[in-house]
């Protein structure tokens, strides 16, 4: 799976630290009047190959600077997904990073007792 | 921008009242009328706003957040504004240092009653709910179970509502044109 580039947003795809987890690492803003046509596609495909190789995702969103509320919404779109697929995904975020908490505090009402979503500070 | 001074400014900042956000060093007024804002430029101006905002005040999170205000304003302006008529097409923001805080400001032309309708009620919704917060979670709710096919988000003035605990005004000085303000209160980072 090839790296996303698209603008000023980039997201690296790394072998993770975690066993059995892709990790995706988002660099840059997502700042795209239409998020979702980028991102859309490359979150199927890294649904997709975590699936097939029975790994987690681990989205990590420390070193992004920002998001608008328009990814918010194709994050929601990926956490369905994640949850249809029962791909286990973790959202990673910077705790000290104001808009970072406030974002990801809320995307926590997605988390139920189903446990495929799980969303992680890292400082 | 004015200078940074050493002593606070009598109006329209009280130094003393932002113990959380450090002292102030100024004063604000940046404004600016366009006709041709592409979708590119609005991260030039979030830049330049937030900017200006560290010259005056030691906070970053709160000037960060301002210039996220600001952005998510102004791409609802050329999301939901009619850029049709070139003769009336200006878009003019406005960010200045208010009561407690700092406005936002941002006006462009609109089509029809509808538009306006649609912003009107989106804003009497998000009253509806004892705070902001909620608002928000319950339109992601939403969104999630309409899975948002052919719809806006609606997530950018929810969103500004809750990470700037903003109260946001509308007003239409014609029937041409609306005006959002987001008055971002700065004790709350």
């Amino acid at each position: 799976m090839k790296d996303l580039l698209a603008g000023d947003l980039s997201i690296e795809v790394r072998p993770s630290q975690t066993p059995d987890a892709i990790s995706l690492v988002w660099k840059g803003k997502s700042i795209a009047r239409q998020p979702s046509a980028v991102l859309n596609p490359f979150f199927k495909e890294a649904l997709e190959l975590a699936r097939s190789q029975g790994q987690s995702l681990r989205m990590h969103f420390e070193e992004l600077e920002f998001f608008n509320s328009s990814t918010i919404t194709s994050l929601i779109q990926l956490i369905q997904e994640a949850e249809a697929h029962r791909v286990p995904l973790t959202l990673c975020y910077k705790p000290s990073v104001r808009w970072q908490k406030m974002s990801m505090d809320a995307l926590r009402i997605f988390i139920n007792a189903e446990g495929v979503l799980n969303i992680e500070g890292i400082e | 921008v004015n200078q940074p001074t050493n002593t606070p400014p009598a109006n329209p900042i009280d130094a003393g009242s932002y113990d959380s956000a450090g002292p102030v060093r100024g004063d604000m007024n940046f404004e600016l009328h366009t006709t041709n804002l592409g979708w590119g430029n609005i991260d030039l101006l979030q830049i330049s706003i937030l900017n200006c905002l560290t010259t005056i005040f030691q906070n970053s999170d709160y000037c960060q957040l301002v210039s996220m205000i600001a952005r998510e304003l102004l791409e609802n302006a050329l999301k939901y504004g009619d850029w049709g008529k070139p003769t009336d097409s200006t878009l003019s923001l406005h960010v200045f240092c208010s009561n407690n805080g700092v406005d936002v400001e941002v006006q462009n032309p609109v089509a029809n009653h509808q538009n306006l309708d649609k912003l009107t009620a989106r804003l009497k919704w998000i009253k509806t709910f004892p705070s902001a917060q909620e608002a928000f979670f319950s339109r992601m709710l939403q969104i999630a179970e309409f899975q948002n096919q052919g719809r806006e988000s609606g997530l950018g003035l929810v969103r500004i509502a809750y990470e700037g605990r903003c109260e946001l005004h509308m007003s239409c000085e014609d029937s041409r044109h609306v005006k959002v303000r987001a008055h971002v209160p700065q004790s709350l980072v």
